[in-house]
């Protein structure tokens, strides 16, 4: 299969990372609601009140007093109303750095699709990429990723000496 | 660079156009272009051959080198 150029790989998953541009902030804003319905609402109003209400009624109704979900969630109510704007508000960070990932990660995949590769462009997009990478495992305390970061940042020193050879033999006449 | 490529002063004896070498050396505007503006990093041994081959010159007439200029154009 073709790595580059049109319908390649990169073609591919350019496509792919644009709808995926699109359902992350719906997905992430339907995941901060139900977390804020968790947190902050009160679990036991009257489903008849609000349509608001029926909602909350009806996505908790299969839980029960004595299951495991229902009790992790009432530990989560039950923490400092600090941590729990803390956990938010990290979790917004956290859905913006993947914004921003996925957003990136597409403008390389552009580029590959239409046979740019070793340009300046492509190194700091790379670049970018790696730092939020790094960041992103920095924030989630996953090694995998951190890995993953290491090896964007040799990838990156990779495409800058690319880069600078390309030019040499662009401007070689 | 401290190499300065004099191709359009040798151009300019010949009285031959951009085009006209381009042509004959079988090289885009662009790249002639390139050269004779001095931002070419390197020359291909077969490039200066068929320049001076066209000019009807020597690459030392081509080619001169200033110590001077070494920071200023790079």
């Amino acid at each position: 299969m073709k790595l580059l150029g049109e319908k390649s790989l990169s073609s591919i998953l350019s496509k792919l990372l644009h709808v995926l541009l699109y359902v992350v902030p719906v997905a992430s804003i339907f995941i901060a609601f139900i977390l804020s319905t968790i947190f902050f609402s009160d679990l036991k109003e009257d489903p008849s009140v609000s349509c608001y209400a029926q909602f909350k009624h009806e996505l908790f109704s299969d839980l029960k007093g004595d299951d495991k979900e229902w009790q992790e969630m009432k530990k989560m109510r039950d923490l400092h109303p600090a941590i729990r704007v803390l956990a938010i508000s990290l979790l917004g960070v956290y859905i913006a750095l993947l914004f921003q990932i996925i957003r990136k990660s597409k403008l390389i995949f552009d580029n590959f699709r239409n046979n740019i590769v070793f340009s300046h462009k492509n190194v700091l997009i790379l670049s970018g990429l790696t730092k939020l990478v790094i960041i992103f495992s920095i924030i989630s305390a996953n090694f995998s990723s951190l890995l993953l970061g290491i090896i964007l940042l040799i990838l990156t020193d990779i495409l800058k000496n690319g880069t600078a050879l390309q030019e040499e033999h662009d401007l070689t006449i | 660079m401290s190499i300065i490529f004099r191709l359009d002063r040798v151009m300019a004896d010949r009285k031959m156009s951009l085009n006209e070498l381009a042509k004959r050396v079988q090289l885009t505007n662009s790249n002639l272009s390139i050269l004779k503006t001095g931002k070419a990093r390197a020359i291909r041994m077969s490039t200066l051959e068929a320049i001076c081959r066209e000019l009807n010159c020597q690459p030392g007439d081509l080619l001169e080198y200033s110590p001077d200029d070494e920071n200023t154009n790079e």
